[in-house]
């Protein structure tokens, strides 16, 4: 009896010493920025890298023909120089002397196969669609070539900031190269340990310029509380867009941690279903616009970390409509509007709607709350909504089939202009397009057209510009916010900026001082 | 002070707690202090005080009036899978034990293959295959629960069928459902309740760890399991989200397994 | 004559796999959810989604999809992840031994907690002792794993700051976790040992070696505890079975890179193969654990007729 006591006790003690001995924070000594990442790549692959992580991680270990500078201006990368010969035909010139990681040469002999390997399926690529429109690929030199396109297509450059794989390791490595990546980038892969990290060192022959520092390890922390805590001990120096605005004030509070924020690219909207008989009317629409009180729901759940949004694109982008005014908030015209419609309030201020909606959500708790928020300021307005959540896969189904009412969801990292092509115009249904709401408009059709078609920048914006017009008297999503980006890092971290991608590439530039931790 | 009187002191405190935590679930909408669908922004993550006993969540929503709503969804669900479980077990482990034969072996096949899997993981598998919804729940929790009642009611009936008052049912030619009903069943009574306390026990606990998962009530719903479930998100920054709900979880099982317990002492030959 | 009673109690699991593995394919697919897209990604126009489904072997009739995957089964080719590319078996393997570690901390935290409280309560029966212990042990059975964690991290992590908040990371980043998993069957498991010591101490040779002078507390230990770990030993080994499957809460709690965790993050991305390889192994530990405890059963007790 007694001894098994004295043996307990003798054991717990041994557990305790060894777990505060444990407890010794490990003493990180590698000079390696650490920054955190909340999902693991699916893929380094450029050619099928569409996850979040993933298509940022690529950037930094690849290149493309162009790339978007910190103003979203698609820049040269590669190029050295390009010309459009025709309204469908480009010529490129290479820079000389580009290096892979593996010091062999960029030649055009790589730029083609990449393109030719996502033409000839010889990988599954997302990005296919934008080279579906190539006629012809030439080359002509060591570092020329020409593609000439099968009508006048003006987005197709931006589709060329996809990066370019090594032609001989890609079709040795085969499948495997996607986990063992060889790119020309400021930065090349070490290795990475699933679910643990992925580990960058810097490229010392890197044409852009070495970076200022080492490498990066990408610390993979999918638990939010982990990745604060985590932070806060400082075995992470840095997380974009990692840190749950909620939990951003108990960063804040820390004493060496700076917190930056600037305009964002992702839009959140509310997508509605227009073959809905009482959605289609744009009056309706118009109602639900301005019974969103959109500064609450920024407040609240961004910690003000938003922007009231009026259209797909941001004001960072070229193409943005500045004249635009800002859907107000105003519920006395949305009721009126209702009555106006045809939907009066059937009791005045009592329980009664004056119709029901449903609104589907997934899973993911942020969306659920929000789209709670809002049921309830509908509700203000005498329209009741139901809120069902699905997990993911269901949710998406639901949504390409067309079986919803309404649902919100964002569209991330909106560049290129063409992307109103993809939703708002009439024959891009899903699955093949991004038509959800099932829009069909006659006259914006042809200006969508007309805009993919035109030739130079200024021709292209009038269009956009005009569309965004016409997208925002009919509302056929309604733009909720955009929202910011938000970076935490230590303040021995120098260097730090956001660009409205929230791209990876300014961490080349970063440099840490000594002696903190 | 003896055991026995221990024992006895479990059983009504399980008593007790069960019938306090009944009526906070059924006059839920007269004892909470605000309405179920009030909220106050500025209220966000209140710490428990004067007038919010359990604090507010995110929305500024009243902790304690949730609580006790979930008390409703959990302690309903849970009533409705027993019954369910009781009605479905008793049928099948009285056919089996009366039919015999071919029937019998069918239904302990039957309970094999279901007690081969761990209950949980069961749940978990059917539950993301379906919509969340309350009706989905019962059905899941459901699947597996009937095993031990009809085990359990199929064994009492085999030994209670040996005795003469039975055996003379039989010899007068008493229809089965009759014996099953008339003899048999009053008296199985007393192993029933036990299990059926320690099963609401169990139902509890595992549609409260589906909830939690996402995989049970629809969102929204204020079961515990997912009111735990939004705690576990803001650890950080209010711990309050988390405790009382599982505060509450733990004492109905503990009330039902201090019911199970005491009624078994009392009933059941002493065998510990 | 064991051995072939286990090799009998074997042949029979397999068709119950079988089963298993069977239903969980053919729902699987049934439900809504197209692991194409979410390969693809939510902002994709459907550039080529048939190269894709070509690729993942998704176009072929679905009994043909499905003899593939038991032929796979048997090859040792459980197929890919349809989400990253990464093979089933990689992806279990990388994450078995999370959850096997876990379990046994637990289970020796288990340990550690029940055999104490059990043999003092079997040694004051009636007493005090006696029923405090199993008063505890009632509150660890009706403790839910997921309230018990996220209220371990508050005081430990948070407020005290002696272990790590949650992952697998070094020696000090089990105890949370473990001391969650093993609560409720520390408290299961002292009630069974606790009736497993009386019913040895009530047993003849208890009485011949009181009769014969023996010191009490050498008859507990050197007779009554030896006798009693067979069929405790016993007892354990078919909690653990029950472990396994218990792990996945804990595992979402701590965000501890298990078994569980995978199995619900691919069923959220419809990772077919994933979901039914995990499904496929966790089952098959459990049967695999529970078919051992049997045979054991029956070497230390040969009248036991199972």
């Amino acid at each position: 009896m007694f001894k098994a006591k004295s043996v307990f006790v003798k054991c717990f003690l041994v557990l305790i010493i060894f777990s505060s001995l444990a407890c010794q924070k490990g003493n990180r000594t590698d000079h390696l920025l650490h920054v955190a990442i909340k999902a693991p790549p699916l893929n380094l692959d450029p050619r099928l890298a569409t996850d979040g992580t993933g298509f940022k991680l690529s950037k930094l270990i690849f290149n493309g023909l162009f790339r978007l500078n910190e103003k979203l201006e698609l820049v040269p990368d590669l190029l050295e120089s390009y010309q459009q010969k025709t309204s469908n035909t480009y010529h490129f010139v290479l820079r000389k002397e580009v290096r892979f990681h593996n010091g062999k040469e960029l030649t055009a002999d790589d730029v083609l196969y990449t393109y030719n390997s996502i033409l000839k399926d010889e990988v599954a690529s997302p990005f296919k669609s934008a080279f579906e429109k190539v006629k012809t690929i030439q080359q002509e030199g060591k570092y020329e070539f020409s593609i000439s396109l099968q009508e006048p297509y003006a987005p197709f450059l931006t589709a060329l900031s996809l990066g370019i794989v090594p032609k001989e390791e890609v079709l040795k490595l085969k499948d495997d190269f996607t986990r063992h990546p060889i790119g020309t980038g400021q930065y090349q892969f070490v290795q990475w340990q699933d679910d643990a990290f992925v580990e960058l060192k810097a490229f010392p022959q890197a044409f852009q310029g070495i970076p200022k520092n080492a490498g990066i390890r990408f610390d993979i922390l999918k638990d939010d509380n982990l990745l604060v805590l985590k932070l806060l001990k400082g075995d992470v120096d840095l997380a974009l867009n990692g840190v749950p605005p909620v939990l951003l004030e108990k960063v804040k509070q820390k004493e060496n941690i700076n917190v930056l924020s600037d305009f964002g690219i992702t839009v959140s909207y509310l997508g509605m279903n227009l073959e809905n008989p009482i959605l289609k009317q744009t009056k309706v629409r118009k109602a639900i616009a301005l019974a969103l009180n959109r500064d609450e729901l920024i407040v609240h759940y961004r910690k003000g970390y938003a922007r009231k949004a009026n259209s797909i694109l941001s004001p960072s982008n070229w193409a943005y409509n500045k004249d635009l005014p800002q859907i107000q908030y105003d519920q006395k015209e949305a009721m009126r509007l209702l009555d106006e419609a045809g939907y009066p309030d059937p009791d005045g201020n009592g329980p009664k709607p004056r119709f029901s909606l449903q609104y589907k959500t997934s899973s993911s708790k942020e969306r659920i709350e929000i789209a709670q928020m809002i049921a309830r300021q509908l509700g203000q307005i005498g329209v009741e909504v139901a809120v069902q959540s699905y997990e993911w896969g269901t949710f998406f189904d639901d949504i390409k089939k067309g079986n919803f009412e309404l649902y919100s969801l964002q569209w991330v990292g909106v560049t290129e202009p063409d992307l109103l092509y993809d939703i708002f115009y009439s024959k891009n249904l899903p699955p093949e397009g991004l038509n959800r709401g099932r829009y069909k408009n006659k006259a914006l059709d042809p200006i969508l057209l007309a805009a993919r078609k035109a030739q130079t920048p200024e021709a292209r914006r009038k269009y956009y510009l005009e569309a965004q017009s016409i997208l925002f008297t009919e509302l056929p999503l309604i733009p909720l916010w955009y929202e910011d980006n938000v970076v935490a890092f230590w303040n021995t971290i120098e260097g730090v900026h956001l660009s409205p991608d929230a791209s990876f590439k300014m961490l080349a530039e970063l440099t840490k001082q000594a002696g903190k931790h | 002070m003896k055991k026995t009187e221990y024992k006895a002191f479990y059983l009504y405190l399980g008593l007790v707690l069960i019938l306090v935590l009944s009526v906070f679930a059924v006059f839920a909408p007269l004892l909470s202090p605000f309405d179920l669908h009030y909220y106050n922004l500025s209220d966000s993550f209140l710490s428990p005080n004067t007038t919010h006993w359990f604090g507010c969540d995110f929305e500024g929503r009243d902790i304690f009036t949730l609580v006790l709503y979930g008390a409703r969804v959990s302690l309903g669900i849970a009533l409705v899978v027993t019954l369910v479980s009781f009605v479905l077990g008793s049928l099948l482990g009285l056919c089996g034990a009366l039919c015999r034969g071919p029937i019998d072996n069918a239904i302990l096949f039957l309970t094999d293959v279901f007690l081969a899997f761990p209950s949980f993981l069961f749940a978990i598998a059917v539950a993301a295959f379906l919509r969340p919804s309350i009706s989905n729940v019962i059905f899941i929790l459901s699947l597996k629960g009937w095993v031990s009642y009809a085990r359990l009611i199929r064994g009492q009936a085999l030994s209670l069928r040996e005795q003469a008052y039975v055996q003379s049912s039989i010899a007068l030619g008493a229809s089965k459902s009759r014996i099953a009903f008339k003899d048999l069943l009053p008296n199985m009574l007393g192993p029933l309740v036990i299990n059926a306390s320690f099963g609401m026990a169990g139902v509890i606990m595992i549609e409260s760890s589906l909830s939690f998962l996402g995989l049970g009530v629809p969102a929204g719903t204020p079961s515990w399991g997912a009111l735990l479930d939004q705690g576990t998100q803001y650890l950080l920054i209010a711990p309050h989200l988390s405790f009382f709900p599982g505060l509450c979880i733990m004492l109905v099982v503990l009330a039902f397994n201090f019911l199970g317990d005491g009624l078994r002492d009392r009933f059941v030959p002493d065998t510990k | 004559m064991v051995f072939r009673y286990f090799l009998k109690r074997m042949l029979l699991l397999l068709p119950v796999l079988l089963a298993v593995s069977t239903l969980v394919f053919f729902l699987l697919h049934a439900i809504p959810g197209d692991p194409v897209d979410l390969i693809l990604g939510e902002q994709a126009i459907s550039a080529d989604r048939q190269s894709l489904i070509v690729q993942l072997g998704l176009h072929k009739p679905l009994h043909e999809q499905y003899f593939d995957f038991l032929g796979g089964l048997v090859t040792g080719d459980w197929g890919r992840s349809l989400y990253d590319h990464k093979t089933v078996l990689a992806h279990i393997g990388s994450r078995f031994m999370a959850t096997i570690s876990l379990s046994f901390s637990a289970l020796l935290v288990a340990l550690f907690i029940s055999l104490p409280l059990g043999i003092l309560a079997a040694v004051k029966k009636g007493k005090c002792a006696d029923s405090a212990a199993m008063f505890f042990s009632l509150l660890g059975i009706s403790i839910p794993n997921f309230w018990l964690g996220p209220l371990l991290i508050i005081v430990f992590s948070l407020w005290l700051s002696w272990f790590p908040i949650s992952g697998r990371e070094g020696f000090a980043s089990f105890v949370l976790p473990s001391i969650t998993l093993g609560t409720a069957l520390a408290a299961m498991l002292s009630r069974m040992i606790r009736s497993t010591m009386l019913s040895e101490m009530k047993k003849d040779y208890v009485t011949t070696a009181r009769a014969k002078g023996v010191s009490e507390r050498r008859i507990l230990y050197k007779h009554i505890l030896r006798n009693a770990l067979n069929p405790i030993v016993t007892i354990v080994g078919l909690q653990l079975g029950a472990l396994f499957a218990g792990a996945i809460i804990t595992e979402k709690v701590f965000a501890w890179p298990g078994l569980g965790t995978l199995l619900l993050d691919a069923i959220n991305r419809r990772d077919y193969p994933v979901v039914q390889g995990t499904i496929l192994v966790i089952s098959f530990l459990y049967v695999f654990i529970n078919a051992i405890t049997d045979c054991f059963y029956k070497v230390i007790d040969p009248r036991v007729n199972l």
